[in-house]
Parts: structure tokens; sequence; C-alpha cells
């Protein structure tokens, strides 16, 4: 097992041992990550499994990582499971503190090697550590590394090999004689008998729960021998303050004092300790205002990166996505299987790999601000703004992330130590406005926000409405932080406490692969979980299959060939049927039929460029260009020419029309299904929310994953299931739907409204997979759902219900 | 002016929140009340160790040893200590 404080570059150390084969699993029950790799030696004799424990400063377990340390050091040690060795890694640069926790280690009774890493570092400082001097001080094997650039890890690991067999330490400072009374009471009361390195773990644990009152060692005692302990806990530290001895000091006093002379035999200093360049950058990145300012401008620097880097990728991604699908369906024959494959899973799947992009150059970023030591300086920065809500400063990155996504905003409030902290934290990330509600306004926006600028023509009144979304979420969360804070997660606040580790530079290989290894678990849970909803509402969504409607589109189609059929022979009198029908086709009508869809290829990639930006209007006149052009083109031919442009006309219109049956059908299979009647049935609820029942729907597709709904719009409205947020005619068909009463149902107040209703509500599987996940239980993801359908629909009323009036 | 009634060890003992930015104390003891005292003890905020403030304010920056740490409000008011002189 590798221990040790954190920031001692443990990681690294563990990445070089295992040379970065490992696997990452959950401890039991808590939501720590744990690592454990083989030893990478040569000898396939050798099979060593390393563990790497989080960072610890002590076995009193303050903290939610501290407390894994101590399961497997001391608690697991009453049932017999005792690790065969502990490596323990000291950061030389700061000996005194990381001895702390050594020496606590080393009386576990199990044996020990030390890692003393950082030395590089301590020798810039002008410090000498005399190796020999400490290691027949502390009892143990000391070996010098240099982790991030591998120097001494080949003789780690050899000591690592050879030394499973080595006995544990027994130099440790000795406690004065009223707490070791006590120790040994305890430990009789406790049952246990053998000799002193037998039970050496159970005597630390008893150790720490005398001096720890309420702490987690108590707790876990109590839980295993009763609560008659309890008591007796209390009688016996009432024993150890009468005798003079302050429980909460008198570890530290003892084991400073002792560590306090084996750093005086050990370190030498060479030169005077002027400023670090650790306190020399502090002076700056700690200043209220120049730290202040330099932390929002990496932070904004971070998320332009988000958007920038992340964007090519993702249209690469979502481009493989739909050229997949297609494939899929073009291979596999029409029906369930089809539709389950192309519509429902790729589909699905690629609607959450489509953010992996931007999720990893996030914890890239996240990974690299840890593993320099800036995170902490974050922390200690915006502790004072965290506060207001009642949340600490370790509470902002995750909230910041969760504005591109809120699973790794999630996933990153593992650093919050405090669990009330953290559960809060977790339930108010999904309110930040993530990346996946972007399309939603952007065509709502779009489709309803005049585009009126305001204050001088400096902003434009889409730009403020859109501000306002992010703003909506925001305000939101900070008064569900705030309400939270002083009902179920009441208690004094947590004040700030936290080390500013050294600054180093961040070692490339161990910051890519911490990206890589969160992308891969945002893949597996997000992808299972939104695999699983996936096919639920495709379903919902596919069946029934009316006969019905096949039938009719089928007529349909036979209509559009038979009209089809009926041009061809028009045009075939002008050159003879056979001048028409292939292989026997005239080469001249061949020659005309090429160069005129030339014309039209090209047309297409001028229209493709300007759709986004281009009115209907210019787009008929574009349209009306090209025809001229390819009639001009058709008459140098004569009468093949004009036969050629029918033939084209018909084809064109043939591809048209059974693409437009196609969507029809789509759609009438759309309304005729499952979830359709679902809408329909929760028309009355969402009514007052100046919704109808299609948008309904929409929105209930759209649970587990908010993004389908412009998809799902598209295929209700006839326009295939293929729309993005820039359609054109999205837009103008939301503005032609209208109530049976004949008013249109789409208004600015309806707009608002939907919007409000998908900036609060938590519409993501995934996300709540993730929240279950990390909490450990259902309770946390459903309370998280309620409370955010509540607000949204409560948002959505209100909005609308006001901005009605506002319009009247 | 105020300065020069810090030069000696004060009797006076004071917390850690009163400290100014490059002044020291020795840490007298630290509250036993508060939840993370012995968290903050075992960090190295024990008897006799000395603690520089660096940066004032909530949370407050200060070094003890080789270890700088961030200190909310409540522990700053948490950890008693004997200013002493500024020692340059």
């Amino acid at each position: 097992m590798l221990v040790g404080n954190p920031n001692t570059g443990k990681s690294t150390v563990f990445n070089r041992l295992t040379g970065f084969r490992q696997r990452v699993g959950n401890y039991p029950g808590v939501t720590v990550e744990k690592h454990s790799g083989m030893l990478a030696v040569d000898d396939p004799a050798v099979q060593i499994e390393l563990i790497d424990l989080p960072g610890a400063y002590s076995l009193a377990a303050g903290a939610e990582d501290e407390t894994i340390v101590a399961e497997l050091l001391l608690a697991r040690q009453a049932q017999a499971v005792r690790p065969d060795l502990i490596v323990c890694i000291l950061d030389a640069s700061n000996l005194r503190r990381n001895l702390f926790f050594a020496t606590q280690v080393l009386e576990l009774g199990v044996p020990v090697i030390v890692a003393l890493n950082m030395l590089d570092v301590t020798r810039r400082r002008g410090l000498e550590i005399d190796i020999d001097a400490l290691a027949e001080e502390l009892g143990t094997l000391v070996v010098p590394v240099v982790a991030t650039r591998g120097e001494g890890i080949d003789k780690l690991k050899t000591a690592i090999a050879e030394s499973i067999d080595l006995v544990a330490p027994t130099r440790c400072p000795s406690f004065p004689d009223c707490v070791c009374a006590e120790v040994d009471g305890l430990c009789q009361s406790l049952g246990l008998s053998g000799s002193l390195e037998q039970c050496a773990g159970q005597r630390s644990e008893a150790l720490q729960s005398l001096l720890s009152p309420g702490g987690y060692h108590e707790t876990r005692l109590v839980e295993r021998c009763g609560r008659g302990l309890a008591e007796e806990l209390i009688e016996r530290r009432g024993r150890i303050t009468a005798a003079g001895e302050s429980l909460v000091e008198v570890e530290a006093r003892v084991r400073y004092a002792w560590i306090d002379r084996v750093v005086e035999r050990v370190v030498r200093t060479n030169s005077p300790p002027g400023p670090s360049k650790t306190q020399r950058a502090d002076a700056l990145l700690t200043h209220r205002i120049f730290g202040t300012a330099i932390l929002a401008a990496i932070m904004l620097f971070c998320f332009q990166a988000i958007y920038t880097w992340a964007g090519p990728l993702m249209d690469v991604i979502d481009g493989a996505f739909v050229s997949l699908a297609s494939g899929v369906s073009a291979l596999l024959p029409e029906g369930p299987l089809q539709s389950l494959l192309a519509d429902g899973i790729i589909a699905g799947v690629g609607a959450v790999l489509i953010f992996l992009p931007q999720i990893l150059v996030l914890f890239l970023f996240i990974a690299i601000l840890e593993d320099c030591g800036y995170m902490a300086r974050a922390a200690f920065l915006l502790d004072r703004w965290m506060s207001l809500v009642g949340l600490g400063g370790k509470a902002f990155i995750p909230l910041l992330s969760s504005y591109a996504c809120a699973i790794p905003g999630i996933l990153a409030t593992r650093t919050i130590e405090n669990r009330s902290d953290r559960f809060v934290t977790i339930l108010i990330a999904p309110l930040m406005s993530c990346s996946a509600r972007l399309p939603v306004y952007v065509l709502l926006i779009s489709a309803f926000v005049p585009p009126i600028m305001l204050a001088g023509g400096w902003v434009s009144l889409q730009a403020v409405t859109l501000l306002g979304m992010y703003l909506v979420g925001t305000l939101v969360a900070i008064g569900v932080a705030f309400v939270l804070k002083r009902t179920a997660f009441r208690g004094p606040a947590q004040s700030f406490l936290m080390e500013l580790p050294t600054y180093r530079w961040p070692v490339p290989r161990v910051v890519l692969y911490r990206a890589y290894e969160q992308g891969k678990e945002f893949v597996v849970t997000a992808g299972t979980i939104i695999f699983a909803v996936t096919v639920v509402i495709w379903a919902l969504a596919y069946y029934p299959r009316p006969q019905t409607i096949a039938t009719n589109h089928d007529a349909m189609r036979a209509q559009a060939d038979a009209e089809y059929a009926n041009a061809v022979a028009a045009s075939a009198e002008k050159v003879g049927a056979e001048g028409l029908r292939e292989p026997e086709r005239k080469p001249e009508v061949a020659a005309a039929l090429a160069a005129i869809r030339a014309e039209e290829a090209s047309f297409e990639s001028e229209v493709l460029a300007a759709e986004i930006e281009a009115s209907s209007e210019e787009w008929a006149e574009v349209r009306r260009a090209a025809d001229a052009k390819m009639s001009a083109i058709a008459e140098k031919y004569g009468d093949d020419g004009m036969a050629a442009l029918e033939l084209f006309r018909a084809e064109t219109k043939l591809a048209e029309q059974l693409t437009e049956i196609d969507h029809l059908e789509e759609g009438a299979y759309f309304r005729q299904s499952f979830l359709a009647h679902m809408g329909r049935w929760i028309e009355p609820v969402v009514r007052p929310l100046g919704w109808d029942w299609r948008i309904g729907t929409a929105v209930l597709a759209s649970f587990p994953a908010r993004e389908v709904i412009i998809a799902t719009m598209g295929t209700i409205y006839n326009l295939g299931g293929e729309q993005d947020e820039t359609s054109q005619l999205l837009r103008e068909k939301l503005h032609r739907a209208k109530w049976p009463s004949g008013e249109r149902i789409f208004t600015l107040p309806v707009a608002l409204s939907i919007m409000v209703f998908f900036a609060l509500c938590c519409q993501c599987g995934a996300t709540l997979a993730v929240i279950r996940r990390e909490t450990q239980s259902w309770r946390w993801p459903v309370i998280t759902f309620v409370y955010m359908t509540t607000l949204a629909y409560v948002g959505a009323l209100a909005t609308f219900q006001i901005a009605t009036r506002l319009a009247a | 002016m105020e300065s020069s009634d810090r030069i000696h060890l004060s009797d006076a003992i004071s917390r850690v929140c009163d400290l100014r930015a490059g002044e020291t104390g020795i840490v007298v003891s630290v509250e036993d009340d508060a939840r993370e005292a012995k968290r903050l003890a075992d960090l190295g905020f024990a008897r006799g160790a000395g603690v520089e403030m660096l940066r004032t304010g909530k949370p407050c920056l200060v070094r003890t040893g080789g270890t700088f740490v961030g200190l909310g409000e409540r522990l700053q008011r948490a950890i008693r200590i004997q200013p002493v002189g500024n020692e340059s």
C-alpha cells in the first residue's frame, strides 16, 4: 500500500511503479477512488499488487479521504486483514510535517519502506538530508526518489520486491504514561491479547478513538463493540485530562518533539532559506485583487478553450454517428431493428459522446490546475464568495465545470471533504446551464426573440435573453443552496482549512492519464444509462405501428411514382422513348443531364454556405437564378437538353416528394405512438405553461437527455428527426403551428416558458446516474429530480403567466 | 509605533486572527471545542510551533514550519498564540 501526505507526488510514484497499468474502482460505501495495479517488474515470478491510498495528514481521519486510509490501515486489522508492506512517501522539502503521519504509520506493526520524494526541490532550497541517519532513526529502509523524473524508482521497485518479509519498525515516539495506561486499559476491555506487534493496529485505533471525541474511530469502535464503549471512552478521556494532558494536543506534542529531534539530526541547512519560488508566486497569485483577476482570466481561457478546441472534434463525432446511423439504416432492412439501432441506440449514445471532447478538455484543465497546485489557491481566493452562499471555496470548481456539463462537475465534488457541502454542491450542480441546453436556447431565441439592439446597438435582445437563461439557473442554484444549508444540511459552517502545496510543473503523462481515466468513466457511466433510457424512449416513440399509416403513405408513394412516370413519358415524346431509357440513352441527353447535375451540385454547396444566414426570400432568389442557369444549359442542347431538364426536374421532384412522405409517415407514426398519447394525456398539466400536447410530448421525450428535444420537434412537425438548432425550416414550422382555435401556439411567452423549464429541469439521465453513484443512494437522485422538476414547472408557469400579462 | 509594542515577547495571549501580515506568533494552545482542533494540531499547529501570517483575511494565509495553510475565520480564532516581534 502506498500512503503519504497529500501533494507528496504519491500518484506519480504509483504510476511509475505500476507503469500506468492500474485499475480504478471505488472503495465500498464511499466515493473515494481506489487505484490499484501490479508492480511493474521484469521478473514474472514477482506478483505484487499495489494500492494507492488517498493522501492523508493523520490517521485521526478528519476528512473523507482520510477515513479510507484509516479504514484500510486500522479498522480492517480487527478482521486480521493487514497489508504486507506499506510504502510511505515523504516530501523531503517538508520533512517535519510529513514525518507526523509517518510516525503514525510506523506504529502499525507492518513493515514500512520510506520513499523520500522531491529531493531535487530540497536541494534547490539548500537543504541536505542524511538518508542513512533518517533510515536509522526511523528503523526502516529509506529510498530517495525524484518521481517526476523517474529517478530512484527502480531502486524502490527492487526494495519492494525484496522486502515483503521485512520486520516492522519499532522506533517510535512514546506517549505520556497517563495516555499509555488508558490505551492499554482500552485494549484490554476490547479483549485484545497477543504480542504488541500483532495488535499494534488496534492499539493505534484505541489511541485515536481516545483522542478524537466524536471522531471517526470512536464511531467505528462503538459500532463494533456497543454503546458501553462510548461511556468507557468518556471515562478514560476524563482521566487523561485530569492528569493535565490535552486530548487535542498530546499526540501532536509527543510526535513533533520526537520529529524535531530527528529532523535536527538528519537535515542540514546549507544556505539561509530565502522566500521560495512558491512564496513569491503566491505573493501575487493569492492577492485579493490581482490573484482574483488572474483566476478569472484562467477560467475564461479554460472555457474559451473548451468551446473552441472541442468544437471541431464534436463536429467529427457528430458526423461519424450520423454516417454510422445511415450506414446501419442502409444495411438493415426497414423495421424495428433498424430503427432501434439507428434512431435509438446510435443516436442516443452519440448524444452522449458528442460531449466527450468538451469533457476531456475540461478534465485536462482541472488535472493540470490540480497537479501544479493552483486549485488550492483558487479555493482559497473563492472561499469568501462561496461562503456567502454557505458553501466552501472548494465548491467553486465543480460548479463552474457544471456550466460545461454537470457530470464532470459532480465528479469533481470529490475534493470537498465536508459531506454536507459536498451533497449541496451535487444537488445544485445540475442547475448550472450546461452546454446541452444551449441548442434549445439557440433555436427558440433565434425564432422568437426579435433581434432588437439595446443600449445603443451594443447588445442585442437575443444575447440578453441568452444571458438571462444562464442567470436563471445560477440564481436559482444560489437560492437552493441557501435553503438547503439552512434546512436539510444545517450545521456549523466548515471553516476553511487547506494546505497550499508547493507549486510544481505538472507531469504531462500523469495529467493526460488522469484526464483519460475520467473521460473513460464518463463514457461508461453516462453511456450505460443513456443506452438503457434511450431504448425505452425509442420504444415509446416507435410503437404501436398501425398498418393503416403504412398503407396510406405507400399509396402516396405510389402516386408520386406514377407522376414521375407520367413526366418521363411526356419528355420522352421529344426524343423518343429509347433516347431516355438507359442503357440506350442518347449521348446528347446524357451529356445535358450531367451538365445540369453539375450546375445543381455547385448551387447546393452555395446554398449550404449561405443557408444559416440567408432569409427565405434570399434563398428563393438564389434558387431562381440557379433554375435560369439550368434552363440556359438545357437550351444549348436543343430538344435533347429540354428532355434532360424535364427528366432532371421529375427526378428531383420525386426525391423531394419521397422524402416528404417519409417525414409525414414518421410524423404520423409518432403522433400515434405511446409517447404522443402520454403527451396528450398530460396536456391539461402543461396547458397553464402555454404548451400544447406536441410541446408536452417533446419535453417528455427529452427527460433522459434534454438535447433530443430538437430532433423530436423535427419529427413532430414532419421534418424528420435530423433537424438541428440552426434549421430554418424548423423555425418556420414552429412559427406556423396553431392551436385548434387558430391562434399561434409559439409566442414569445411560450418560448420563454419552455426555455425556463429547460433551464431548471433535470432532463439528464446520465447526471442522475452519476448522482446515484456518487452519493451511494437512490435518495439523492430522486430528490434532485423531484425538486428540479417542480422548480421547472413552477418557473415555467410563472414565466408564461407573467409574460402573457405583460404582453397583453 | 504599534509595532514597537510587539518587539518583545508579549505576555498577552492573542489569536492568529490578531496577527498582521508579516508578523509571527508562537502557538500556545488550540481551543478544544473547535471540531477541527485535532486536525490543526496534527498539521503542526501545536504548542511551541511558530505561525507566520502571510496574508490576513478570511481565509488568511499562514505558514507553520514548511507548510502553507489557508485558515478560515473560526480556525484563526481557535488558535491561541503569543505574538513575537517581527524578527527582521
